[in-house]
């Protein structure tokens, strides 16, 4: 097989980069593991995966910059994030009966909560906002 | 069907189903995780199929889940200036949010006359799934329903809510993410991220906030109801 010389420097970067995101996407399995292995240690009621987060927030903060190999990490696993919730949704056949048995009230609580929590959000956070950017433009 | 290849039949529907999302312009109903889930969910009631077959399959895609939470630190990181900026805004939007949507499922729930351990199950809906499992158990609830009700909520939120929340009129990313994250917990936020870097660091703050404060308070004030 024929390599164009022109192609090779791109075909360098895009190697690094692949090797950049594997090396990431296993530095963030390894933190869960080991926050989930303190979770458990300490009798923690916190799922490992949100402290990590919070606990890796601090250690970005405190070093002051993002390391290229979680930056391509990160990438990765946020282009494939949908993908990861699809066997959580299969397994609702496990509870299919008790779906069957109260069907009206999971569809319309579900469904309406979601729409109110939406809209509330969104609507308070905005109408907070004009008001403190209005006492912003009246302050001398 | 040996455990491991239903690892590849996920990841080849979800292929097809995200190429379809996209050639169509990304409507909401063909949202990608939704036709790999119909599919394997039928294939999953078949007799002599077994989901935990399946689960055992699928356990890397669990892992790379819990991973791609911890890395939202990343956007939490690099967008905390806009949060902070916003502190006050956000806090009070996230309380409305969670309380109102937590309430109305709620409402809805004893107006139908569900079973005690079916709203317990729901008051849950809006918190990431290992919490909501945790508070289910905590107030009377049946966490496995809780599981499923996170999820779909979720997949409500990621498949309407941008739509929704266009049609509000809101245009910018941290009223969005905001939105998403507290309302739709990891999957919301799984789409704001998908959208831009500031709509998923929002997202990932209220879905964290969301969920710790839930997982205190709802039990305290679920014992205090009776």
């Amino acid at each position: 097989m024929k390599h164009h010389p022109e192609h090779q420097p791109e075909d360098a970067a895009e190697k690094a980069s692949v090797v950049q995101s594997v090396l990431g996407v296993g530095f963030f399995l390894g933190l869960v593991e080991v926050v989930d292995w303190g979770v458990r240690r300490y009798g923690l009621n916190l799922p490992a995966p949100v402290l990590a987060m919070a606990l890796l927030t601090l250690g970005l903060a405190f070093q002051k910059r993002v390391p290229a190999t979680l930056s391509a990490g990160a990438g990765l696993l946020f282009r494939l994030f949908p993908l990861f919730f699809i066997p959580p949704l299969v397994a609702i056949v496990a509870v299919m009966d008790v779906v069957v048995r109260s069907w009206a009230a999971l569809l319309f609580a579900v469904s309406i909560s979601t729409f109110v929590g939406l809209a509330v959000t969104a609507l308070v956070f905005r109408g907070l906002r004009k008001a403190q950017a209005g006492r912003g433009e009246g302050t001398p | 069907m040996m455990p491991a290849l239903w690892f590849f039949v996920t990841l080849g529907l979800y292929a097809a189903s995200d190429m379809l999302f996209r050639a169509t312009g990304r409507k909401p109903w063909l949202h990608p995780v939704l036709l790999p889930v119909i599919v394997l969910a039928f294939v999953m009631s078949l007799p002599g199929v077994k989901l935990v077959d399946y689960q055992h399959g699928t356990a890397t895609l669990h892992h790379l889940l819990m991973a791609a939470v911890a890395a939202l630190a990343l956007p939490l990181y690099r967008n905390a200036a806009a949060i902070r900026q916003e502190a006050m805004a956000v806090s009070v939007a996230l309380v409305a949010g969670s309380i109102s949507g937590v309430g109305s499922a709620l409402a809805v729930a004893f107006w139908l006359k569900a079973p005690a351990t079916v709203a317990a199950s729901l008051a849950n809906k809006s918190i990431t799934t290992p919490l909501a499992i945790t508070v289910a158990q905590a107030i009377g609830g049946i966490p496995a329903l809780a599981a499923a009700v996170v999820i779909v909520t979720g997949l409500v939120a990621a498949i309407i809510g941008p739509p929704f929340l266009k049609r509000l009129g809101v245009d910018d990313d941290l009223t969005a993410g905001l939105a998403l994250g507290t309302a739709g917990h990891a999957l919301g936020m799984a789409e704001a991220a998908s959208r831009s870097d500031l709509m998923g660091a929002a997202a990932a703050f209220a879905m964290a906030a969301n969920g710790l404060a839930t997982a205190f308070i709802l039990p305290l004030l679920w014992s205090m109801t009776g």
